[in-house]
């Protein structure tokens, strides 16, 4: 029903559609008052026993009302239609029923609650316990349960951002938009947050005057105000779903959500709030009360039903009654006798009141042991046997302070004997957050803006703002007592205290009864609080039923811990955009655009992509292509790009003795224009990474790190730079994006380059030998550098150019190695390569192996101290039987050998006992033309030409394999040093 | 003459786009130089700085305009960061007696400059930068070491609605993908 002289009605007129039903309402309405003008009472099922339920309250708190909103892969279960802002085309439909919203065939669960009460799934279906997964929980869950997801990936965007300010103020009612006005005025940074689309909190809902115009008109005087400041940025709906550590705060904006056509933006945005401090005037929301068959359609909060009177204009029926146990309950009778409504009565649980009015009837002393009307309220009885026909109930239980956000910051709730209400407690201001208003504990209007003011002038000056001085505002005096009468009971006729959950006051009993004393048991036990309303209206009237039973004061019970999100987010806002290809940012090689060109196929390292191999036409397996790559390196030249190695560029008076501590081998003699192997220990003694540093002056190294490990040894570097040796002259910075690197591999590498360096460079192995670097200049004077190493085994090198002209270099390579056949291999072949030629990678420093497991025990330096040096001299690591890496090959040549394969000794059982050490890189070798691995065994270096077994238990798999050298090709050296 | 030439590529193709009021454009053929200030010689330092620039050196998180678009960072106690984005870069022989006090290392190829202005600039900075951009807390000619898009970033104002974002230039599409969806999603 609507209020015809209401001014929504004359407003753009909103056509959605409800469970298939085309409906009218019109702008600046909800979902639910639209639904209530619509005169729609059953909006949803309960949770478990599929009761009928209509709508409860006028915010976030609703426990009711959840609806599927959107269409296909759009829609979004368990939404509270009380805040949905209503748009043209909006598509709502009921959850939780099988048949009709009106006519739910689960209902018949219903006639069973008696024996459903809490715990009675885990208590009932235990024998036989297989069942359990596969039949009973998949059958309980469909049929109690919320709405359903669309099971279709989330095609909405959502964003995120940060936003920072002086102060935080939480809720635009009365006492946000005072707080909001004093501090502004003072100066510093206000950000403004309401999770309504309309700035005013309750005001909008209330029949008031303040200075001398109705309240909401004053609202709207007040942001009027603001928003012409610079320092204040409102943000409506917007939710500020948790408080967390050092002043920051998560808070959700419905950019998008009430639009038609969001014209491709954000559906929401999840902000990250900065701030130096918090006022709370996120108000306070009604109980109901516990009675007899509480949870019809048409039984209301009472202060809802205000809301839905003054802002909205609309009504559920014509015959109304408050029920309530405070003053509050008579202002709603007022409201709705002001608008035409029937008030039949207003039944008060106090004793000893003098009704407020006598336009209505009043039933003091009294309460409803009732209620009737299965769609819908017919009528309520009365303790004293009267009973009133009615189509809509209004009930207050009393008001409670919104203090899950000061939970969430660990304050614990203080008991207000007075007013009944867990407040915040004192000590909150510590954690930099100040309730104002009803989020304080303060209720009547005219008591609240004076404490209003009171307190943000304190708090303006404690932190040294600038205080104006305060405008006096008159308003209406209000008045507010609350009576402990929370619940009545009679017979066995159920009575709801929690709606969403279906959680009733026998259900807390039971728990009683069966020993769950702490309100923590209790929440899990009975599930009362959980779900999306985390019991906002129901958790104190489950504590009064719990304190009775225990005989213990409601404040010695507490509360159960408040924890985020005080709404419900998506996960789609919580992940953000951070999904698909924006999941993580991606590096390319210099040479990425080229290797694109030329058909590349790429492979994810870490969050590079890099060539893996180069497909040529008429190769049909990944193999070929690799092979060839491989060949065609060592019969005469291949191109690789290597910039993805780290490359860390090191200078200072102490730079020597700075690598003569972090790798395991000396470095403070290397010659200037050489390049040195380096293995580096962690502090146990375990290989942490190795690689190459060259040397271009006294004080300047440019050291070289595998790809993976390549952020961790420069943050490692720092660790040593900074608390290691901080009075040393030591200085690092990346360059690892600086410089493009190719590696130039194959006996006509020295010939190809030749053709790039600028004369008079001369690469003769005289003159440039294995280990040699230089700074030169290429291509008629691009300043370059020149590494003679080989990670192939072949003559090779190592050629950086600045990054810009990586992709011309790559480029001007292959053309000038056209007479060579020059050709661009990938990390595939470089992978195999090194494999033929027993170089340790990433499988073999897996963080399990030392240098005496590599070979490489000689290669700690006993002259100096370095990093892990003692460690490594642990008896384990140095035993006569520790595993050694080894090369492995087939017996039998044709056989493929697997990564991860176990070696057994020949004729022992393939169990962990036998287990003698495993393979770590396997490959399949074009030169020689069968698989060869690299691994670990015991006593390896003693064991060459022995057989075992590979036993790869995943793939039950057994291969005769015979112990060799690592070195497959050129164990001399012969061809790199060429 | 060498037959041989190389070609210097940007790294985002010139990239230059306005999206809902705000202007992003790659900064092409910047030099950026890394200038460490040798440990106890922050004295001698200044100085010579003093004598080449004829300016005082930058506090840290401070910048000094050398130049028209030419620019230096302070991003540490020990650490600068020369940036010449105009076509005007500083002579050999000024390199070279900066050079004779700081270790520098050269780190153009490193970085990938977008420069982003416009009225809806700090409105698309805040989807992505954690840093407080307002005015009173990060002011004109400030910069900042911080990380977006889980990419470290310099950022630097350059006026109150103009910024300049140094990235890894690996990871500049990455980046550039990430401040076009800002400006989108405003």
């Amino acid at each position: 029903m609507r209020n015809i002289r209401h001014p929504i009605v004359r407003g753009k007129k909103i056509t959605f559609t409800f469970n298939g039903k085309r409906m009218r309402g019109f702008q600046g309405d909800t979902l639910a008052s639209a639904l209530i003008a619509n005169n729609v009472k059953v909006v949803g099922r309960s949770f478990k026993y599929h009761r009928p339920r209509g709508i409860f309250s006028a915010g976030s708190e609703e426990p009711n009302a959840l609806v599927e909103i959107g269409r296909g892969a759009y829609q979004e279960p368990n939404t509270k239609a009380t805040t949905v802002e209503l748009f043209d085309g909006l598509v709502a439909n009921s959850q939780n029923y099988r048949g009709t919203v009106n006519f739910d065939l689960m209902a018949i669960i219903g006639l069973f609650s008696r024996f459903l009460g809490a715990g009675f799934y885990y208590k009932t279906f235990m024998w036989p316990k297989s069942f359990w997964e596969k039949i009973y929980e998949p059958a309980i869950r469909s049929s109690a349960g919320l709405g359903r997801l669309s099971m279709k990936p989330d095609p909405s965007r959502y964003d995120k951002g940060f936003l920072h300010c002086d102060f935080l103020i939480v809720g635009s009612g009365v006492s946000g938009l005072i707080a909001a006005e004093q501090i502004a005025n003072s100066g510093a940074r206000v950000l403004f947050l309401e999770e309504d689309f309309k700035t005013g909190g309750r005001l909008n809902s209330e029949d008031l005057i303040i200075n001398q115009i109705p309240c909401s008109e004053w609202a709207e005087k007040c942001v009027t105000r603001l928003k012409k400041l610079e320092n204040v940025r409102i943000l409506t709906r917007t939710s500020l779903y948790g408080s967390f550590d050092h002043g920051i705060y998560g808070a959700l904006e419905k950019k998008t959500d009430h639009l038609s056509k969001n014209q491709d933006k954000p559906r929401q945005i999840l902000w990250k709030i900065y701030a130096k401090h918090c006022v709370l005037a996120s108000g306070a929301v009604e109980r109901s009360i516990v009675f007899p068959n509480n949870d019809r359609p048409g039984i209301m909060l009472s202060g809802a039903v205000r809301t839905y009177a003054n802002r909205f204009g609309s009504s559920f029926g014509k015959t109304a009654a408050v029920f309530t146990n405070n003053d509050d309950g008579w202002k709603t009778a007022n409201d709705l006798s002001n608008i035409g409504v029937k008030v039949v009565g207003v039944i008060d649980t106090r004793k000893n009141i003098k009704p407020p009015s006598d336009k209505y009837p009043s039933y003091t002393n009294n309460s409803i042991v009732d209620t009737f009307g299965r769609k819908g309220i017919t009528r309520i009885k009365l303790k004293t046997g009267k009973i009133l026909k009615i189509d809509l109930l209004a009930v207050s239980g009393g008001w409670g302070s919104n203090v899950h956000l000061t939970c969430h910051k660990g304050d614990k709730p203080r008991w207000d004997e007075n007013l009944l209400n867990f407040a915040p407690s004192k000590d909150i201001g510590k954690q930099n957050i100040t309730p104002v208003g009803a989020a304080k504990g303060i209720f009547a209007l005219d008591k609240l803006i004076v404490d209003t003011q009171k307190t943000i002038s304190k708090l303006i000056k404690d932190l040294g703002y600038k205080l104006s001085p305060t405008i006096p505002i008159t308003s209406s005096k209000e008045k507010y007592s609350c009576a402990p009468d929370w619940y009545f009971s009679f017979g066995k006729k159920s009575a709801w205290v929690d709606l969403q959950n279906d959680v009733t006051k026998k259900d807390i009993e039971l728990s009683f009864k069966e020993g769950f004393r702490s309100v923590e048991h209790l929440k899990r036990y009975t599930t009362l609080g959980m779900a999306t309303d985390q019991g906002k209206t129901s958790n104190v009237l489950g504590l009064a039923i719990m304190s009775d039973l225990e005989k213990k004061h409601i404040s010695e019970l507490g509360t159960t811990v408040f924890r985020p999100p005080y709404v419900p987010v998506a996960i789609g806002a919580l992940a953000g955009r951070s999904r698909g290809k924006d999941f993580k940012p991606i590096r390319l090689t210099p040479s990425h655009n080229f290797a694109q060109k030329l058909g590349a196929v790429f492979v994810e390292a870490g969050n590079w992509l890099r060539a893996q191999w180069f497909p040529k036409e008429g190769e049909r397996t990944w193999r070929e292509s690799v092979d060839r790559e491989v060949l065609q390196t060592r019969r005469s030249v291949g191109i690789c790009d290597v910039t993805t190695l780290g490359k860390i560029d090191i200078q200072g008076r102490d730079a020597a003795e700075f690598l003569n501590m972090v790798y395991a081998n000396a470095f403070a003699k290397l010659p200037i224009n050489k390049v040195r192997y380096g293995l580096m220990l962690r502090e146990d003694g375990i290989s942490y990474d190795d690689g190459t540093t060259a040397r271009f002056s006294e004080t300047h190294f440019v050291m070289t790190t595998t790809t993976a490990n390549a952020v961790l040894v420069y943050r490692n570097l720092e660790f040593v730079r900074q608390c290691l040796m901080p009075d040393h002259d030591i200085h690092l910075i990346s360059t690892t994006d600086s410089w493009a690197q190719f590696a130039v591999a194959g006996p006509n590498s020295r010939k190809l380059l030749q053709k790039v360096v600028d004369k008079p460079k001369d690469l003769s192995n005289e003159k440039f030998p294995f280990m040699a670097c230089t700074e030169l200049t290429i291509c008629g004077g691009v300043s370059a550098r020149l590494f003679r190493i080989s990670f192939s085994g072949e003559l090779a090198y190592e050629i950086a150019v600045p990054t810009q002209y990586g992709n011309s270099l790559f480029k001007t390579l292959l053309v000038a190695g056209k007479e060579f056949n020059a050709i661009p291999y990938g990390t595939e072949a470089l992978g195999v390569m090194r494999i033929e030629k027993g170089h340790a990678a990433g499988n073999e420093l897996n963080g399990q192996t030392t240098a005496q497991n590599l070979g490489m025990s000689k290669l700690i330096s006993k002259k100096s101290d370095c990093i892990g040096n003692k460690l490594s001299e642990r008896p384990e690591f140095n035993k006569s039987d520790i595993k050694i890496m080894m090369g492995f090959q087939p017996t039998n040549k044709s056989q493929s050998i697997e990564a991860g394969s176990h070696l057994i000794k020949m004729g022992a059982k393939p169990v962990l006992e036998n287990d003698e050490g495993w393979l770590s890189s396997v490959a399949f070798s074009p030169i020689l033309g069968h698989s060869i691995a690299l691994g670990f065994i015991k006593r390896g270096d003693l064991r060459l030409g022995e057989k075992v077994l590979a036993v790869n238990p995943l793939k039950n798999k057994k291969v005769e394999v015979e112990i060799v050298s690592p070195h497959f090709i050129d164990p001399e050296g012969v061809k790199l040093r060429a | 003459m060498h037959k041989l030439k190389l070609q210097k590529e940007s790294f985002l193709g010139g990239f230059s786009k306005t999206i809902n009021n705000v202007s992003v454009k790659e900064i092409i053929d910047h030099r950026i130089t890394s200038l460490a200030i040798p440990l106890t010689s922050e004295k001698k330092c200044a100085s010579e700085f003093k004598k080449i620039f004829k300016k005082l050196m930058p506090e840290i998180e401070k910048s000094l305009s050398i130049s028209q678009g030419n620019v230096i960072f302070r991003l540490a106690s020990d650490l600068l960061f020369l940036c010449e984005n105009s076509n005007k870069k500083l002579s050999k022989a000024t390199f070279d007696l900066l050079k004779r006090s700081f270790y520098s290392t050269d780190q153009s190829g490193g970085w990938c400059c977008l420069q982003v202005s416009g009225n809806n600039v700090l409105n698309m900075l805040e989807r992505i930068c954690p840093l407080d951009l307002a005015e009173e807390r990060f002011k004109t000619l400030d910069v900042r070491r911080t990380s977006m898009e889980h990419l470290g970033v310099i950022i630097f104002k350059k006026s109150p609605k103009e910024f300049l974002l140094y990235s890894a230039s690996s990871s500049s599409k990455s980046f550039l993908h990430a401040v076009e969806t800002s400006c989108k999603n405003l």
